[in-house]
């Protein structure tokens, strides 16, 4: 995916810390002791959070049925670009 | 993670084989060691002469190897405890000497947290850590589009932004 926008270049920076989270988690499945990753896959999640709250605000839901959060007036959900318009 | 390990004991030979073994003895009549002398004739003792070895032919040129990407070792973790050998005569292959290495057990290294890719490179690696990282034709002929595109037309390109 290309990024031509600031809305698809903060979906791309969650995605980018997302897949971070992914790694860490596999990793302390494994390593639940190691104190270092800890720290850094809970650094992550904030950075995750706010990176997505952010989005939220912005350009509407990243995820439907009462997982996201609808700013405005009107359903966002419905107005956003499908993945395949991105 | 826990390490199951199979523990060969040789049989022990108690009292209620002892028995069987005394039989063994008076059935089997071992050879001397001046019977045995006289069983070869002299011509056997000898070795033969020596012959030269036929000359070596030159190796014919190789081709150049594909060479895994030279990654810096990580360091190592704490090693487990080091174990005797137990006396299994004849159960280990040569190479692989105990106590780590026995056959038809598989090992992976432990893997540390160490230095990391940032999430813009990690996302486009597809992988956090640099030691996991295993760029796609770099181990075979096709083993990625590029590859594939390369050798059999089709595919698409790849890589990192």
């Amino acid at each position: 995916m290309a990024v031509n926008n600031p809305c698809q270049a903060l979906l791309r920076k969650i995605q980018q810390v997302e897949f971070v989270t992914l790694e860490l988690n596999l990793y302390l499945n494994t390593h639940p002791e190691d104190q270092k990753a800890l720290e850094q896959y809970n650094c992550m999640h904030r950075e995750l959070c706010e990176l997505k709250k952010q989005y939220e605000q912005q350009y509407g839901p990243l995820l439907n049925y009462g997982w996201g959060m609808n700013t405005g007036n009107s359903w966002r959900w419905a107005e956003q670009p499908w993945p395949w318009e991105m | 993670m826990k390490n199951f390990t199979f523990k060969v004991f040789p049989a022990q030979s108690g009292s209620e084989n002892k028995q069987d073994e005394e039989v063994a003895k008076n059935s089997i009549e071992q050879p001397s060691v001046a019977k045995m002398d006289a069983l070869w004739p002299e011509t056997a003792k000898k070795c033969p002469p020596c012959v030269p070895l036929p000359p070596q032919m030159p190796c014919p040129p190789m081709e150049p190897m594909p060479t895994p990407p030279q990654m810096p070792c990580p360091p190592m973790g704490p090693m487990p405890p080091q174990m005797p050998c137990p006396p299994m005569g004849g159960l280990m292959a040569p190479p692989f000497t105990c106590p780590y290495f026995r056959l038809a057990h598989s090992y992976v290294p432990w893997q540390n947290y160490d230095v990391v890719y940032n999430p813009a490179e990690a996302l486009c690696k597809g992988t956090l850590f640099p030691e996991l990282h295993m760029p796609q034709g770099k181990y075979g002929p096709c083993e990625g589009p590029q590859p594939c595109r390369i050798h059999f037309g089709g595919g698409v390109p790849y890589g990192c932004e």
